[in-house]
């Protein structure tokens, strides 16, 4: 397995991740701060994490794009704006794993955050064929959320015209 | 086609026998069924035996009724006691119903002979009626084409003479689509009104079962004789003046994605309604842009609930395409199933709004000719296009609606395909539906 984690940090996050390691896996981690990542490997070689854990120095922002795919599971601060780039360094069915401080965010229930746990799910279960037919079932299911009959719940409160049980308003 | 109405009335004079009628459409599933694969189970000699018994009891002076000793069939998803449902599915090849569904008994009751179980798309999951656990249903009229579905082998087995009329199944089109594509007529009735209890689901919430017959005088005696007996109300009724009927066509999206020939079809009979004095206007339903997409959730969230269990006991029973249709309803969110259960009362408002004033609305049963089978796409108006969805477009709003509809027949293409014009009624009006299609049905023939 292959693990890419953005944001080193001292390497905490890291260490907890790298107890996880089987032999055969890597983890590779960057961090921009290059006095926080000299900590972090003096760390990871005390702890004896070194053949499996590599440490990059560098800006994501600037150097993610020189990191070669694709990866298992990726580790990303949900601040980051890198979304969409860590993305594409995702194995088609990898995990993307969004923190903040130390707890994960939940994925919003956007179409794509859906479309992919599902895809991910049929590839999964051994029903490569659902994956093109999701998208038209994605397709779907877009224009139903858009539809103008949906209510929000800091909007108007639902009032029905066609309520039989309101009496007519006094005018 | 020989209808229910003139075997009745021969059997009423003495000048044929059930016996004789059954035996003849045993003779054309023994002939044509091998090729057309309408059935999947045969009941001969049960269907012989009974017809035997009635003709002695009509000889006696006991007939009860226009069906009494008339040969019909079932859909196979319709319970009839002794024989199995298989739904067209090897997930139930064991079954044998205990009983007959209500439908089932009510027409037993009006002395009707069963001659089989007709074919259908798996569990009634498709139009086609070509992802069958027992082999694709073909059109009589092109053996390389679809009958529509999923009630296909119905209408083949009715188009045929395999059997007078045949009770069929409708979710998203499921009569009126195979009677288009075969050239007779399917009745969906408002919803409820026939009981669907010994039928095996699709979607509940727009199931609705109802028949498919040779003319709409037909359709009219077997859809009265499935209501409970309190609601008959007589086996025959009056056409409607044209003069007299108010007619909504039902225009924009309908006719958006449409084959020419079948367009042209309904058009010119409009026109000729209209120059006979009916009064014609146009109609919208704002949303029906959003139908397929609020039907397809409602039919897959019902669609998965039925199915879970054997989905995952038994996937390899299924056909490859309904497995995997099923599998992707699976993915369906609640949120979004309720969506489309508002949407769905967004629809039937708007099919109320653009009744309100006519009569009926008028628009294409079936938007294309059968499609030759396993077509992925058929050529339309604007370029080509899916042929699930042109399937389903013109009939599914009124399963969301629940409102009444009869397909009926509209002339052929210059290919000699039939074409089917679609009849939409007020609820709680149903014989004025069918009044209104007997004045149609006239003008639409020669089309």
């Amino acid at each position: 397995m292959r693990i890419l984690e953005i944001g080193t940090g001292t390497g905490d996050k890291t260490i907890a991740l790298a107890k996880q390691l089987r032999g055969g896996d890597m983890l590779l981690t960057m961090e921009a701060d290059a006095d926080k990542a000299a900590v972090a490997r003096r760390r990871f070689a005390a702890a004896g994490f070194d053949t499996q854990v590599s440490v990059i120095v560098g800006d994501p922002a600037r150097f993610l794009h020189k990191l070669r795919g694709p990866f298992d599971v990726i580790v990303l601060p949900d601040a980051s704006g890198l979304r969409m780039k860590v993305e594409a360094l995702l194995a088609p069915r990898g995990v993307l794993i969004r923190t903040n401080g130390d707890t994960i965010v939940v994925n919003d229930m956007t179409i794509t955050e859906w479309l992919a746990h599902a895809r991910a799910d049929a590839e999964q279960r051994g029903l490569p064929e659902l994956i093109p037919m999701l998208e038209g079932l994605a397709q779907a299911t877009e224009r139903l959320r858009a539809a103008d009959w949906n209510d929000n719940a800091d909007a108007s409160t639902p009032f029905d015209p066609d309520d039989r049980t309101q009496d007519k308003p006094r005018t | 086609m020989i209808t229910v109405s003139e075997a009745s009335a021969r059997l009423a004079r003495g000048e044929a026998t059930s016996e004789q009628l059954t035996e003849r459409c045993l003779a054309r599933i023994a002939e044509l069924n091998p090729q057309l694969n309408a059935f999947i189970t045969v009941t001969g000699d049960q269907a012989l035996a009974e017809a035997r018994r009635i003709d002695k009891d009509i000889a006696a002076g006991r007939r009860i009724g226009p069906l009494h000793g008339i040969p019909l069939s079932l859909k196979d998803l319709i319970d009839q006691q002794g024989v199995p449902t298989t739904a067209g599915s090897l997930v139930r090849r064991d079954h044998v119903a205990d009983r007959d569904a209500v439908v089932t008994r009510r027409l037993r009751e009006a002395g009707a002979v069963f001659v089989g179980k007709t074919n259908l798309h798996e569990f009634a999951f498709g139009t086609t009626s070509d992802d069958s656990g027992y082999g694709p249903v073909r059109n009589p009229h092109d053996p390389t084409r679809s009958p529509g579905g999923s009630s296909g082998g119905s209408a083949v087995a009715v188009a045929t003479g395999m059997c007078l009329g045949t009770v069929g199944t409708d979710t998203g089109g499921s009569i009126r689509i195979p009677a288009a594509a075969c050239g007779i007529v399917g009745l969906k009735p408002e919803w409820g009104r026939v009981s669907a209890s010994g039928v095996v689901p699709l979607s509940r919430q727009l199931d609705h079962v109802g028949p498919l017959a040779a003319s709409v005088a037909d359709a009219w005696l077997l859809y009265n004789a499935m209501q409970p007996e309190m609601e008959q109300i007589g086996d025959s009724l009056e056409p409607r003046a044209i003069g007299e009927l108010r007619i909504g066509v039902l225009g924009g999206y309908f006719f958006e994605r449409i084959d020419t020939d079948v367009e042209n079809a309904i058009l010119s009979t409009i026109e000729r309604l209209r120059s006979r004095g009916a009064r014609v206007t146009d109609v919208t339903l704002p949303h029906a842009a959003d139908m397929a997409a609020i039907y397809l959730h409602l039919v897959f969230g019902d669609g998965a609930e039925y199915h879970a269990r054997t989905l995952d006991s038994r996937p390899n029973d299924y056909t490859r395409p309904v497995r995997l249709r099923f599998e992707m309803a699976r993915y369906v969110l609640a949120e979004d199933y309720i969506r489309a259960v508002r949407g769905k009362a967004v629809i039937t408002a708007e099919v109320e709004r653009a009744l309100a004033g006519v009569d009926v609305l008028m628009l294409p049963s079936l938007a294309i000719p059968a499609p030759p089978i396993g077509a992925a796409t058929m050529p339309v108006k604007g370029g080509p296009e899916a042929v699930r969805a042109l399937m389903l477009r013109c009939t599914q709003p009124f399963n969301l609606s629940g409102h009444p509809a009869i397909s009926l027949p509209c002339g052929r293409t210059p290919g000699g395909l039939p074409i089917g014009a679609q009849l939409v009624g007020h609820k709680g009006r149903t014989p004025a539906l069918v009044q209104a299609a007997l004045a149609v049905e006239a003008i639409a023939a020669t089309s």
